[in-house]
């Protein structure tokens, strides 16, 4: 009827748990553990790390985005020619532009607490961002 | 075929329980008890050990789409999680407990089962419904507690299936002694 007991010929078979382990069910079982407490240090800082990030806008599309801890330049395109984004120290702002009255490159730079630098003449956008600062985590019916 | 029908008798009752446990579970409130003791694989790990693989699958399969009936749950997220969790823990205890003769005892099996359908479900739950990395935070905390169910549950099992093949349900066979008595 049933199957034979593959566990009974183990010389430790009793119900008490200090002696019925095996080596296996230790060495698992110690594993799990181990890899449980590590990745509770690790993967925190892993999965949470994605800092703020920096939106391109030209002319309503966008571009691209880019993390704002890469020091970088980004030639960006618009409607008078090209707008120059540099990103420094964790900020953006507009270091050319080719519009008449420069105004865009005097606004200053934004950091990850958000905002909002744009030229109007050549349409370029350049905002920060967070990932996913929607605020919501999940959405179920 | 007494033997068959004894058989049947007993996946019914293995079954019944299954699906109790995992009813009576689902009661727990979540605001108490954060996870889930997953006793009901207590019947899935001793099935799988009495009567093999597909009685197993069968058992586990059968309790979740019968627990979900109980809570109107058939069909929601939940239960696909539920689904996901148990098909895979049945397949990895099986393959476990097939291939690695004498390594393991319950316990061993049992924790397998426990991470795997942990890992599952947190797989499943990203790619389906949640999609935001920050949900993988969980992951070692659902290891950890998978290591202390785990153990509870393999435990209880081998005392279940200890008891189960000798006093505990003894449906007596129609050719032995004892039934001609009665």
């Amino acid at each position: 009827m049933f199957r034979k007991n593959r566990f009974s010929d183990h010389p430790d078979s009793s119900t008490d748990p200090r002696r019925y382990m095996t080596i296996g069910d230790k060495t698992l079982l110690a594993a799990v553990v181990l890899i449980g407490a590590a990745l509770m240090v690790v993967l925190p800082r892993w999965v949470l790390s994605g800092g703020a990030e920096v939106d391109v806008v030209s002319e309503d599309r966008l571009l691209g985005s880019y993390p704002l801890a890469d020091e970088r330049l980004i030639e960006v395109p618009g409607r008078l020619g090209l707008t120059v984004v540099r990103i420094k120290g964790g900020r953006a702002c507009i270091e050319s532009s080719p519009c008449p009255h420069k105004t865009c490159t005097k606004m200053g730079d934004v950091g990850p607490e958000g905002g909002v630098v744009v030229c109007i003449p050549n349409e370029v956008v350049v905002r920060t961002t967070k990932p996913r600062d929607d605020g919501i985590d999940a959405v179920t019916r | 075929m007494t033997d068959q029908v004894v058989k049947l008798a007993r996946l019914a009752l293995l079954l019944a329980l299954a699906t109790v446990i995992h009813t009576a579970e689902g009661l727990i409130p979540i605001t108490v008890v954060w996870f889930r003791f997953g006793f009901a694989n207590i019947i899935g790990l001793a099935t799988l050990e009495l009567f093999g693989f597909k009685d197993a699958l069968v058992i586990t399969l059968g309790r979740i789409v019968l627990g979900s009936f109980a809570f109107g749950l058939f069909g929601s997220p939940a239960f696909v999680l539920s689904i996901a969790g148990g098909l895979c823990a049945v397949l990895a205890m099986g393959l476990t407990y097939r291939f690695t003769a004498g390594v393991f005892s319950e316990i061993g099996i049992s924790v397998v089962g426990a991470v795997v359908h942990n890992i599952a479900q947190l797989t499943v739950a990203y790619l389906l419904f949640i999609r935001n990395e920050a949900a993988l935070v969980l992951l070692p905390l659902m290891l950890l507690t998978a290591a202390g169910t785990g153990f509870l549950n393999g435990l209880a099992s081998r005392v279940f299936v200890k008891h189960f093949r000798t006093t505990a349900v003894n449906i007596p066979s129609s050719r032995s002694s004892e039934c001609k008595r009665a």
